[in-house]
């Protein structure tokens, strides 16, 4: 099977994570660091692509509802920061997680010439 | 053979079957839904932009255009909101505009429909567990029935009313539609979120129950048993110099002289024939269940214990357009969102078409105060009587004294359901009856005490057909037939129509109570429906359940020759014009308000010869204290005995408007409470133990202070009993000036009386329920003028007023105007969360016009297409 570098997985994270987003079912974001995950070379990568995958994906959403209710988001923003970092931080976990997960998954049904190359 | 690749193989996919297992645990770890308080679950729930609470935020702005099916409409039904999200409904009939009410409301206030019906279930302990004064709100409650009431209510409706019940059943589907909407796109209102539940769907009960709770705050008054206490510690001379049948200083809604009698009805008799057995039961039992409705007040957002109102009505004759201007603003809490939900709506009721504006209930979809095209309507609180308290003779536990028997009490079980941290825990009462009612009751050191609550709310009542009827008046006489139906809370109504008549009619079914021998209670005497009862007393008073003082029989004014009528909670009329005045009510307000409005109208009339509806909107926002020029000579005397010029200087120069930058208002608001205090806490000190109980002097009223300050300085209470001299008013007042002095140097942090501005001490106080803990659901803590008991009566903490300002201008009803305390919408994060308040607190209106149709809405924001399924 081919495996992809982390720029790959992680766009293949984020398209993921934003489409599924869509679903309003935050529980399928697993599924896009899952996939992403199982598509990397290495297990760092993995990690770095679904947390950033998964965090910018949340990101994105927040801009682009920035940009459509200025005024709410912004009382939104000053009254939930708290929400916000915790959001990056969650976001971060719930990638890096689930990629993990999908690494390991790959490696396991389908193991790489190098194992868990570095 | 070599294996050692082999080996290494399985050990790297152990390893990697290691990893696989360790994040897969993790993750399952992390993501369980623990029933904890803040679970990563719950967290994830609150944080994930699509379905947390960041969604709520992008869809507090409505898309300028949008098409919703609703199955439950047989037409097309047209919204279009103004610019300040004021819905405008166009339907082709009842049904359907109640289907859209329903929409509507939920969209832009359900959680604040889910918490008001909780309130009246007792089921708050579900959603906030059992936080402080939760249970016992929902105990409570759950006693006085509120919940039953609605439900004899449901049954009458659905027997005699079925037209009605169905319009219910359509508001509840629409409700219902919208919770199905915001759960699937995951926008259900944020407190929602917060709170980790769901709402369960509507039905027409729920729409009733918030009819019981609106009934209850207007009447569920104790004040009977803080009567009986100062009765029974001061004696009746003492307590009628306090709290007299008649206030020393009266202003009547119809002039005295002006007869309303009903036919032949015995006159009370003197006070001093009176003969009053009183209750011997301790001041503990009262105290613990005056203490239990405080704790109760603070979950009961809508209507505390401070609720007023103002309306009046001016005939075309003193008009400058011929016709009459009817105003009203009902004094609420001011909570986050308001009480009042604006709807304007056109539709087709049979053949006819209404157009109709006004404000309702979220929860009810129904107009309650506003007007159609041919007449409008506001309300004051009559402040009626509608509650009353049995004591008895108990036997043991369960059987008690009543007409030479023992009666076994009734018993009903009700189960909360707590919500803790883990879950929910049940709890188990039962709820006990006697004939008269339920059982409010209390174990103090091992005794128990018990009091059955007879309050009107328990019965089936019509109010809800009355209101629905009135957005279908052809003009004040039809509208006056409706109101034969308005049971509870009794409300004063002032009416008008495009015709030019005015009314005016106290509104409501009132308890008749009789002796056993079916005599009238009150007319023997007239301090009976104020005091608790002995239920086994074998001359027992009881309500006569088929003999009411009906609405028809309240006292009414039909285009008065005087041209106008102003209600302001104070007392209807003469016991010698009204023979059933001391049966209907007895907790008037003072008569501040109403004699500031009536002088307003009459200066303006003598002054012009007319009145416009701009002198309408300056008499709603009059902030002058009656209370304070009457007193202001006397404060201004005293500040000058005891060396305060600069004070005495600026007392004099005072014009008694309580203004945000007066320093003249801060002084004598701060002066005038410790004055009241001085006068009479010292003695209520001296006869209850109780901290709560000695400060039962607040709930005396001002005119007493002010008749004996101004007629007798050496009123045996200015005497402080705590002291060898004896004081009077002067003297009294002298310490009040210094006590407030010292606390404003305190509390400003200066000794500069020009610092002290009223603003800085009279901040709105607008909150939302969980407010206390999330500060920004609250609306700002802006400066506010007016006071308790000015006509703009932002109460002394700000925390109640106006809820809504209305002025009908029947020459032309789009001339008309109105205004709520905050916004339309429920969600924090929209521009129509408090986008009306800046202008209410400065006095300012929006249009309140009429549109025939869609097209014709003034400022259109948005439009919601509602389709047929």
């Amino acid at each position: 099977m081919k495996r992809y570098g982390f720029l790959a997985c992680f766009l293949i994270t984020l398209i993921l994570a934003v489409l599924l987003e869509l679903t309003r079912i935050w529980v399928l974001l697993i599924v896009a660091g899952v996939i992403g995950g199982f598509l990397s070379k290495s297990f760092l990568r993995a990690v770095f692509a679904g947390c950033l995958g998964v965090l910018v994906c949340w990101l994105l959403y927040i801009a682009v509802f920035y940009t459509l209710n200025p005024y709410g988001m912004s009382i939104a923003l000053s009254v939930f920061s708290l929400f916000l970092g915790l959001m990056v931080v969650l976001g971060a976990v719930l990638g890096a997680l689930s990629a993990s997960l999908g690494y390991f998954l790959s490696q396991v049904l389908m193991p790489s010439e190098k194992g868990s190359g570095k | 053979m070599y294996t050692g690749c082999y080996d290494e193989r399985v050990t790297l996919v152990r390893r990697e079957l290691i990893g696989l297992v360790v994040s897969f645990a993790i993750l399952v770890l992390l993501l369980f839904p623990y029933p904890v308080a803040l679970s990563p679950f719950s967290l994830y729930s609150l944080v994930d932009p699509m379905s947390g609470v960041w969604i709520n935020a992008l869809t507090a702005k409505v898309p300028a255009e949008e098409k919703i099916v609703l199955p439950g409409i047989d037409h097309e039904v047209i919204v279009v909101f103004d610019k300040y999200g004021v819905p405008h409904f166009f339907a082709e009939s009842e049904k359907d505009l109640a289907y859209a009410i329903g929409y509507i409301h939920a969209r832009d206030r359900l959680w604040q429909m889910d918490f008001l019906r909780r309130v009246v279930e007792g089921r708050l302990t579900e959603i906030f567990g059992n936080i402080s004064g939760v249970y016992e709100s929902d105990l409570l409650f759950r006693i006085v029935g509120l919940k039953r009431g609605a439900y004899e209510c449901e049954k009458l409706l659905k027997e005699k009313f079925p037209d009605l019940y169905e319009l219910l059943e359509a508001y509840s589907e629409g409700v219902n539609r919208a919770i199905e909407d915001m759960k699937l796109s995951k926008t259900l209102p944020i407190e929602f979120k917060l709170l980790r539940y769901e709402p369960e769907p509507w039905t027409p009960l729920n729409s009733l129950e918030i009819g019981r709770i609106i009934g209850w705050g207007l009447t569920g008054t104790f004040a009977d048993l803080y009567l009986y206490l100062i009765l029974q510690k001061f004696g009746i001379n003492d307590t009628l110099q306090l709290m007299p049948i008649d206030r020393y200083k009266e202003v009547y809604i119809v002039k005295p002289g002006y007869k309303v009698t009903l036919g032949n009805v015995t006159k009370p008799k003197a006070i001093s024939n009176m003969e009053l057995h009183l209750p011997d039961f301790d001041e503990k039992a009262v105290e613990e269940l005056l203490e239990w409705k405080r704790k109760t007040d603070i979950w009961f957002l809508p209507i505390k214990e401070a609720f007023a109102s103002n309306n009046w009505v001016i005939s075309g004759f003193y008009t400058n357009t011929g016709k009459p201007l009817l105003c009203n603003d009902p004094h609420l809490s001011l909570t986050v969102p308001p009480v009042w939900y604006e709807v304007h709506y056109v539709v087709k009721s049979g053949d006819e078409i209404f157009n109709v504006r006004g404000v309702t209930f979220p929860g009810i979809p129904i107009v309650i105060i506003g007007s159609n095209q041919y007449v409008g309507w506001g309300f004051t609180n009559v402040m009626a009587d509608q509650i009353d308290f049995y004591y008895y003779v108990w036997k043991n536990d369960t059987h008690y004294w009543y007409k030479d028997a023992w009666h076994k009490i009734r018993q009903v079980k009700e189960v909360f359901r707590i919500k803790t941290d883990a879950g929910f825990v049940e709890k188990v009462i039962y709820i006990n009856f006697t004939v008269h009612g339920p059982l409010l009751e209390m174990k103090i050191d091992g005794k128990r005490y018990r009091f059955a609550v007879r309050w009107m709310g328990q019965n089936a009542t019509t109010e809800a057909y009355a209101l629905w009827k009135y957005a279908h008046a052809h003009d004040i006489y039809e509208f006056l037939s409706y109101t034969n139906y308005f049971q509870m809370p009794p409300q004063n109504h002032v009416f008008a129509d495009i015709y030019g008549n005015i009314g005016w009619r106290a509104c409501g079914r009132y308890p008749n109570r009789t002796f056993p021998n079916g005599t009238n209670a009150v007319q023997f005497n007239p301090l009976i429906p104020r005091l608790p009862i002995n239920g086994s007393d074998p001359n027992v008073i009881e309500w006569n359940d088929s003999d009411w003082i009906e609405p028809w029989e309240a006292p009414q004014l039909i285009n008065p020759p005087w041209g106008y009528i102003v209600t302001a909670n104070n007392k209807a009329a003469n016991v010698s014009d009204y023979p059933y005045i001391y049966d209907i009510a007895w907790t008037w307000a003072d008569y501040y308000r109403a004699s500031r409005i009536q002088e307003l109208i009459n200066e303006t009339i003598n002054e012009k010869g007319y009145v416009t509806i701009e002198d309408m909107m300056r008499i709603q926002n009059d902030v002058l204290l009656v209370l304070a020029r009457s007193l202001k000579e006397f404060l201004a005397d005293v500040a000058g005995r005891y060396g305060y010029e600069n004070i005495k200087n600026l007392i004099e120069n005072w014009d008694c408007r309580m203004t945000i930058n007066s320093t003249a208002a801060t002084i004598f608001v701060v002066w005038y409470d410790y004055y009241k205090n001085f006068t009479f806490s010292d003695e209520f000190r001296e006869k209850f133990e109780s901290k709560d109980l000695q400060n039962l002097w607040m709930e005396l009223p001002d005119n007493t202070l002010e008749h004996f300050t101004l007629t007798n300085k050496s009123w045996k209470w200015f005497n402080d009993v705590g002291t060898k001299e004896r004081e009077n008013a002067t003297t009294i007042a002298g310490k009040a000036l210094k006590a407030a002095i010292e606390y404003l140097k305190k509390y400003f942090g200066t000794d500069d009386i020009n610092e002290w501005k009223f603003g800085k001490l009279h901040k709105l106080n607008a909150q939302h329920a969980m407010g206390s803990t999330l500060k920004w659901l609250n609306y700002p803590n802006w400066e506010a003028l007016g006071w308790s008991n000015c006509v703009n009566n932002i109460g002394r903490n700000a925390d109640h007023g106006p809820s809504w300002r209305e002025i009908l201008d029947f020459s032309d009803l789009n001339n008309s105007r109105c205004i709520i305390p905050g916004g339309q919408s429920g969600n924090p994060f929209s521009e129509h969360y408090y986008d009306q308040l800046r202008m209410w607190l400065d006095g300012e209106y929006k249009k309140m016009s009429f549109p025939a149709t869609p097209e014709e809405v003034e400022d259109a924001e948005s439009i919601i297409h509602f389709v047929p399924g």
